[in-house]
C-alpha cells in the first residue's frame, strides 16, 4: 500500500514537472520561427494562434533511436539548485525551457542551450501560415506533418520525415533520410532537397505540375513518372551518372533531389 | 420514221447535211407522207425566200461622212497632243515613269528601312531594360532570408544569356557565403555553365579548399575535371589526406586526379 502511495506520489510529482515543461508565447506579428537545436522535433500545427514547446515527441513515425527520448524518465528538478537560475554558455534563458528567444523583426529566433544530452525531444506547435527554419544540429531528427508554409530543414544524421506538406522546402542532410509526402505543390518558390548519404522519398499528386531535376552521384533513381521522353529508336536509358530531368504535366515549380550515394525515390500518389 | 421528226429535221435534210443513212430514211418518209411532201415544198420556199433577200450594203454617202469626221478627229489629235507622238518623248516619258517609280521604291525602302532600325533599336532597348530588371531583381533575391527564393534568385540567372560581372561575382558570393547548403548546390549548378570563365574557375577552386559538404564538393570536383583545370589537382590532393572526407568523395576526388594527371 505504502509503496502504491509513493509511486502515486512520484507520477503526480513528475506529472507537475512534466507540465512546467511546457511553454507558450503569443506569435501576433511573427511570419518565421527559427529554431536551432540538437534534439528530434516535432512540428505540429495547432488551432490556437500560440506557439507551444512541449516535451515529448509524438512517436507514430520516429525511428528506433527516437524512441530512445520517449522512454528516458525526467529526472525531476535540482533540489540544489533552488534559488538559482541556469547558465547557459550559448545565450540566455528567458524561456524558462532552456531555449534562448530573440525577436528580430518578424522573425522570432529560438535557440536551444541545453546540450543534447539533456533533451530527450520536444514537440513545437505553431499556428498555420508561419514559415519555419529548423537546423537539427548532429544528431535531431525532424517530422513535420499537416504543414503549409515554408520550411527550411537542415539535419546531419537525423531523418527528415515531411507529411501533408506543400512546400516551398528547402531541405538537406548528410546522413539522414529526407521522407517528403506533398498534399500539393505550392508553385510559387522552388523546392530542393538534397542528403550526402541519405535516401530521398518524395510523393507527389499525381498532377502535380513541376520541372524535376534529380542527380545522385553513385545510388539510382526510381520513379514510377514518365520523366524520360522514350526515344524514337526504341532505346532505353539503362544509366548513366547524369541529371535526370523532366516535366510534370507541361511542367512548373522547380524541384530538385540531389544525393551523393542515397537513392532518390520519386513517387505518383 | 415519223411526221415530227421529219418536220424537225427538215431544214437539215435540204442543206445536206444529214448523214446518209437519216438523208435516206427522210426520203423513204417524205416519199410516203404527203403532208410531209407539202412541208417540203413550203420550207423549199422559204428557203430560197432567204436567198434571195440582198444583203445591205450602206451607202457610200455613210462611208464617206465616216472618213471626214476621222480626218476631223485626226487633224485634232495632231493639234493637241500630236508632238507626243513621236519617238523621242516616248524615252523621255518611260524614263519619267521609271524614275518616279524609282522615287517610290527608294522611299518606301528608305522609309522601311529607317522605321525597322528604330523598332530593332527600341525592341533591343525593351530587351536590355528586361535584363537589367531581371538583374536587378534576381541581385535582390539573392539577399532574400528565404533559402527557398534564394534559390528562385539562382535559378533566375540561368534566364540571362549575358550576365555581367554583377551578377557572376553575386553568384560567387552565394557559392562561398550561402549558409544553406541547397543556396550553395544551386549556385554550383549555375556557375557550371560558364565553364570558359575565369573568375568562375577560381572560385570553385577556392570553394574546393573551404567546402565541406559532400555534394558540393563532388560537384566542384565534377566541374573541375571536365574543364580540365590542373590548379585543381592541389585541392583535391587535400581532400584526400584529410580525415574527415568521405570515403565516396575520395573516390571522386581519385576518379579526378586520373583524368587532370
Amino acid at each position: 500500500m505504502k509503496r502504491i502511495c509513493i509511486s502515486t506520489m512520484a507520477l503526480l510529482f513528475s506529472l507537475a514537472v512534466w507540465a512546467q515543461k511546457e511553454y507558450k508565447m503569443s506569435t501576433s506579428g511573427i511570419k518565421k520561427v527559427v529554431l536551432e537545436t540538437n534534439t528530434t522535433v516535432d512540428v505540429k500545427i495547432g488551432s490556437g494562434s500560440e506557439l507551444t514547446l512541449e516535451n515529448g515527441v509524438d512517436c507514430e513515425n520516429c525511428d528506433e533511436h527516437d524512441h530512445y527520448y520517449n522512454d528516458h524518465e525526467d529526472e525531476g528538478e535540482d533540489d540544489r539548485a533552488k534559488g538559482l537560475t541556469a547558465l547557459y554558455a550559448g545565450g540566455t534563458d528567458n524561456t524558462g525551457f532552456g531555449m534562448s528567444s530573440e525577436r528580430d523583426g518578424s522573425t522570432l529566433r529560438l535557440k536551444d542551450l541545453k546540450p543534447f544530452t539533456q533533451r530527450y525531444g520536444f514537440t513545437l506547435t505553431l499556428p498555420k501560415g508561419i514559415d519555419l527554419s529548423i537546423d537539427c544540429g548532429n544528431l535531431g531528427s525532424i517530422n513535420v506533418t499537416d504543414f503549409s508554409a515554408e520550411l527550411e530543414i537542415e539535419s546531419n544524421v537525423g531523418h527528415v520525415n515531411l507529411k501533408n506538406v506543400t512546400g516551398p522546402i528547402t531541405a538537406s542532410s548528410s546522413t539522414g533520410n529526407i521522407d517528403v509526402v506533398f498534399t500539393s505543390v505550392n508553385q510559387s518558390a522552388p523546392i530542393s532537397i538534397s542528403t550526402s548519404t541519405g535516401a530521398i522519398d518524395v510523393s507527389l499528386p499525381a498532377n502535380t505540375k513541376a520541372d524535376i531535376e534529380m542527380k545522385t552521384t553513385m545510388g539510382d533513381v526510381y520513379s514510377n513518372f514518365d520523366l524520360v521522353p522514350k526515344r524514337d529508336d526504341g532505346l532505353e536509358v539503362v544509366g548513366a551518372n547524369r541529371k535526370i530531368k523532366g516535366q510534370l504535366n507541361n511542367g512548373g515549380v522547380d524541384i530538385r533531389l540531389v544525393s551523393s550515394v542515397g537513392n532518390i525515390y520519386l513517387r505518383k500518389k | 420514221m415519223k411526221c415530227n421528226t421529219v418536220e424537225n429535221k427538215m431544214i437539215l435534210f435540204l442543206e445536206g447535211e444529214l448523214d446518209p443513212k437519216q438523208h435516206a430514211e427522210m426520203e423513204a418518209h417524205i416519199a410516203s407522207c404527203s403532208n410531209c411532201q407539202q412541208m417540203l415544198e413550203e420550207t423549199k420556199a422559204l428557203l430560197d425566200a432567204f436567198g434571195k433577200v440582198e444583203d445591205e450594203v450602206p451607202s457610200p454617202r455613210v462611208k464617206q461622212g465616216f472618213m471626214e469626221l476621222l480626218e476631223e478627229e485626226k487633224s485634232l489629235q495632231q493639234f493637241t497632243i500630236g508632238k507626243n507622238n513621236s519617238k523621242e518623248f516616248a524615252w523621255k516619258t518611260a524614263f519619267q515613269i521609271a524614275a518616279s517609280i524609282l522615287l517610290l521604291i527608294g522611299g518606301y525602302a528608305i522609309g522601311s528601312f529607317q522605321k525597322g532600325s528604330e523598332s530593332n533599336v527600341e525592341i533591343a532597348q525593351l530587351r536590355e531594360e528586361t535584363s537589367q530588371l531581371k538583374q536587378d531583381m534576381m541581385l535582390a533575391m539573392l539577399d532574400n532570408r528565404s533559402v527557398s527564393k534564394r534559390i528562385q534568385a539562382v535559378n533566375y540567372s540561368e534566364d540571362i544569356a549575358m550576365p555581367d560581372a554583377k551578377v557572376l561575382e553575386a553568384l560567387i558570393d552565394r557559392l562561398h557565403f550561402d549558409g544553406n547548403v541547397n543556396v550553395r548546390l544551386a549556385a554550383v549548378e549555375a556557375l557550371s555553365r560558364y565553364s570558359e570563365n575565369e573568375k568562375v574557375k577560381d572560385a570553385f577552386i577556392k570553394s574546393l579548399t573551404n567546402e565541406t559538404n559532400p555534394n558540393i564538393q563532388i560537384a566542384v570536383i565534377q566541374f573541375l575535371v571536365e574543364v580540365q583545370d590542373k590548379r585543381a589537382r592541389a585541392p583535391m590532393q587535400k581532400l584526400l589526406e584529410h580525415s574527415e572526407t568521405p570515403k565516396f568523395v575520395k573516390d571522386q576526388v581519385n576518379e579526378g586526379l586520373v583524368i587532370l594527371m
